[in-house]
């Protein structure tokens, strides 16, 4: 059985684990390198940027009448094909740079005693199944897995939180506004939601400008409070550490239950399975908007998911690709294309394509 | 031949063609007002004290019939025989049905219909207290392979005219009749239409038992949206929310549908305690589901990938079994687990008699052997054990729980708790995908209900709440008829 249509409630919620598992991964070098506690600010500054940058996008679908973004734009004739084009690459791209960063993880930390491209492999298969399965069963299975991260990361940030020292709180702009402007891009990079907003939206159904905005304000609660966390926990140890929220996961002890590292990586992966799954469902729209295939080719799932976890090993196995991959500049780039220029396009190409005619008002 | 002759000697014929080397097959013949006429009924399945005194008694002591034919059947039908389940037939296919089916057929000569008569005289057990749903303070009767005494045991207990039993049928060669329990007005019409179109798929010679028909009503998944009860209180309680249950012949268990998830975890005796009590015992049982499912795998994926992450007294202690024996973990856990379903299975299968002794020789002497004798280690049996317990505190998912075991233990061992964690999502994503006749399996949790949660998932509320509100199956969030 295939579904095709969640609730605005399942949509935000999956996207928003999504997410999480782009910010329990944060790396502090890509961070900027410098006090973690500025890089909240820049957290809640680049979220700011992101609603605003989404504007293009929300008149895009609203004035594209229930269509979705790549819908529109092909309707303006064959440059519209960009648009659907440049998601399924951005999807892609940000899936596999997503794995990726994850096998470097599994292989510079973690060190496990069998392949961690097998572990990615696993994932990704898991989250083809529910790709196959359809957006419904990722949506509710996006529920289920936030249950999962609010159990699972209360217990073991909660526990960390014995640790915390307001000692370890620099004043905010204390070495200026360089860690700051550093990290906004990283902040900016790690999420493929514009993507998935443009290519998905119009299946969803509830209030989904209310969803947008609470996705908004609990992500950057989230990550605001993640950061000042870490930091409180670890002081300047935080930013000398790759994997910052990873260590203060495996300090956490009470008694006899300690190393919850462990514990911790599975909450990553369950985010990632997520965020894997929806790009992997959105890429398959784009498929299917660029005429390749009458319904929504399931073979493309295969393909799309193939490249992902190609992407990944490739990634983890060349620092000269991560510069590329996982680098928050030009990720953050990419975001905004998916965010502003596509969305921008497919309006225009829209209207063209509509041969100018007014526009029809949404009726959902 | 498609309908009864005129001539009782062309029926004769063909009737004995049918039955021919059927010893069961009796036929009386005699002669009525001057016309011949015959009774046919099968051996075994008729009470032939009742065909005697109600059927042969009446027509030979009969005076004054009218000649031949119609006139005679009618006045037969009318004045001498006075049969409760009495009926025309005429069509040789329903003829053969109903003698199999334990009725008394009556052809008379010159008329091309006869009179059949329900005089069933076969035994039947009688409601014993279920063996696979022990209640500690529920009733102690149980359903029995008769469905038609099925069907009185529900109607008893709801004493409504929309209370219905809709008749169908399967099985190319057994006929096997079966009723749609449901009450009007509260089932929804779509989701009975939709077990007709699948009963209609159903194209086996046989239905021996309710298994070869749950195959043709659930659709995939590792979890069933089928379920079984062999109590009429359960049936009871399910149709009162809508669903439809399905009695069929020959088997001592109702089908339930739709059947959730959540429905694995719950039994009449949570709604004849206290509800915090009721609660509890709810999440004891989802507690034991976890760790049947997931502790043989945590087990090896931890001692062998992990072991920090165990507490340093545990460890070594576990480490210290483990010198003494010559098998890695997996090996040891998955010989162990094996072990425990031959048991299991021979336990089930041998004579009752032998039970006992498979038991004992099993449990104590081949379990306490191997570990004194350092072939497996004593918490890699404790594990075992512990699994297979939690297991049995929800029987209805025995069957999915023993395979799962099974693949989590090989992913643990392969991929440690990554493995784990994986192959927990997946099912979670199976259990999300599924659905029972338009209804999620996982409904009222995901799609999230907060007033359905915590009326009969999360707790069990009181009767107060539980009262209120009439909670239809079809009505549950993310089904078909209301949407997400």
């Amino acid at each position: 059985m295939e579904r095709t249509n969640i609730s605005t409630g399942q949509f935000f919620t999956a996207l928003f684990v999504s997410r999480i598992s782009a910010a329990i991964s944060l790396n502090a070098q890509y961070a900027g390198g410098g006090d973690l506690l500025d890089s909240a600010a820049s957290c809640l500054l680049a979220l700011a940027a992101s609603g605003l940058m989404a504007l293009p996008l929300w008149l895009a679908l609203r004035l594209g009448g229930g269509k979705s973004l790549p819908q529109l734009a092909v309707e303006g004739g064959w440059l519209g094909r960009l648009v659907p084009a440049y998601y399924l690459f951005f999807l892609v791209f940000s899936g596999g740079s997503a794995l990726g960063m994850f096998q470097v993880f599994l292989g510079d930390t973690m060190d496990p005693d069998f392949s961690s491209g097998l572990v990615s492999a696993a994932l990704l298969g898991v989250a083809l199944y529910g790709a196959l399965r359809g957006l419904e069963t990722v949506g509710r299975c996006g529920a289920c897995v936030f249950a999962a991260l609010v159990l699972g990361g209360g217990l073991v940030f909660g526990m960390a939180a014995v640790r915390f020292d307001p000692d370890n709180l620099e004043p905010l702009f204390y070495h200026g506004l360089g860690q700051t402007a550093r990290s906004f891009p990283l902040f900016l990079a790690r999420t493929s939601i514009f993507a998935e907003m443009a290519v998905l939206l119009p299946q969803v159904k509830g209030r989904r400008a209310l969803g947008f905005g609470g996705w908004l304000a609990g992500t950057g609660l989230f990550l605001s409070g993640l950061l000042v966390l870490v930091v409180g926990c670890l002081g300047r140890y935080a930013s000398t550490q790759n994997f910052p929220v990873y260590v203060l996961a495996s300090l956490s002890q009470v008694r006899s239950l300690r190393r919850l590292d462990a514990l911790f990586t599975g909450l990553w992966m369950m985010g990632l399975i997520i965020q894997l799954a929806m790009g992997l469902y959105a890429c398959r729209v784009c498929f299917r908007t660029l005429g390749l295939g009458k319904k929504e080719p399931r073979w493309s799932l295969w393909l799309a998911a193939g490249a992902m976890l190609g992407l990944g090993l490739l990634t983890a196995g060349s620092t000269g690709l991560q510069g590329l991959t996982l680098n928050p500049n030009s990720l953050a780039w990419w975001a905004a294309g998916a965010g502003t220029l596509a969305p921008l396009l497919a309006l225009v190409l829209g209207l063209r394509g509509k041969g100018k005619k007014p526009p029809q008002k949404e009726k959902r | 031949m498609e309908k009864l002759s005129a001539q009782l000697d062309e029926n004769k014929r063909y009737l004995q063609g049918q039955f021919e080397n059927a010893m069961d097959f009796m036929m009386r013949e005699m002669e009525l007002a001057g016309t011949e006429a015959a009774l046919f009924a099968l051996d075994g399945l008729v009470s032939k004290q009742t065909v005697t005194l109600s059927i042969l008694n009446p027509l030979m002591e009969a005076g004054d019939l009218p000649g031949q034919g119609e006139a005679l059947l009618q006045a037969i039908e009318r004045r001498v025989l006075g049969s409760v389940e009495q009926k025309r037939e005429s069509r040789m296919d329903q003829l053969l049905l109903l003698l199999m089916s334990g009725f008394a057929v009556l052809c008379l000569d010159g008329c091309g219909e006869a009179l059949v008569f329900g005089v069933q005289g076969f035994d039947t057990r009688g409601p014993d207290e279920p063996q696979n749903e022990v209640m500690q303070r529920g009733a102690k009767d149980g359903f029995t392979e008769s469905y038609q005494n099925n069907i009185s045991m529900i109607r008893r207990r709801m004493k409504t005219t929309a209370l219905k039993f809709e008749k169908a049928q399967v099985g190319g060669q057994s006929h096997t009749p079966l009723a749609l329990c449901y009450l009007e007005g509260v089932a929804s019409p779509r989701i009975l239409e939709q077990i007709r179109q699948r009963l209609k798929t159903y194209d086996l010679d046989t239905a021996l038992g309710a298994g070869y028909l749950t195959g043709f009503l659930e659709r995939g998944g590792v979890f069933s949206g089928v379920g079984v009860t062999e109590r009429p209180d359960v049936v009871c309680g399910k149709i009162e929310e809508g669903r439809v249950a399905i009695l069929m012949e020959g088997t001592p268990t109702a089908i339930l549908v739709p059947f959730l998830f959540v429905e694995n975890f719950q039994t009449l005796d949570d709604y004849l305690t206290r509800p915090f009590y009721g609660t509890f015992i709810r999440w004891l049982k989802y507690v034991a589901f976890f760790l049947s499912v997931l502790l043989p795998g945590l087990y090896v994926a931890i001692a062998t990938h992990h072991p920090e992450m165990l507490p340093e007294a545990l460890l070594l202690k576990i480490a210290e079994s483990e010198a003494q024996t010559p098998f890695p973990v997996m090996a040891e856990t998955l010989i162990l687990y094996f072990l425990y379903e031959v048991l299991r299975e021979a336990g089930l299968r041998a004579p009752r008699s032998l039970s006992a002794t498979v038991s004992i020789v099993g449990g104590l002497v081949v379990g306490d052997t191997a570990v004194s004798a350092g072939l497996v280690s004593a918490p890699s049996l404790m594990v075992v054990a512990l699994t297979a317990i939690a297991g049995y505190a929800v029987p209805r998912l025995y069957e999915p729980l023993a395979l799962l075991r099974l693949a989590f233990l090989l992913a643990g061992n392969f991929l440690g708790v990554w493995g784990v964690t994986a192959g927990l999502v997946l099912l979670v994503m199976d259990l999300c995908g599924t659905d029972s006749f338009g209804v999620p399996l996982l409904s009222a949790a995901s799609p999230f209900s907060r007033r359905l949660a915590f009326r009969d998932v999360f707790v069990r509320a009181g009767w107060q709440r539980l009262a209120h509100g009439g909670v239809r199956v079809q009505r549950m969030p993310g089904s078909q008829e209301i949407g997400e």
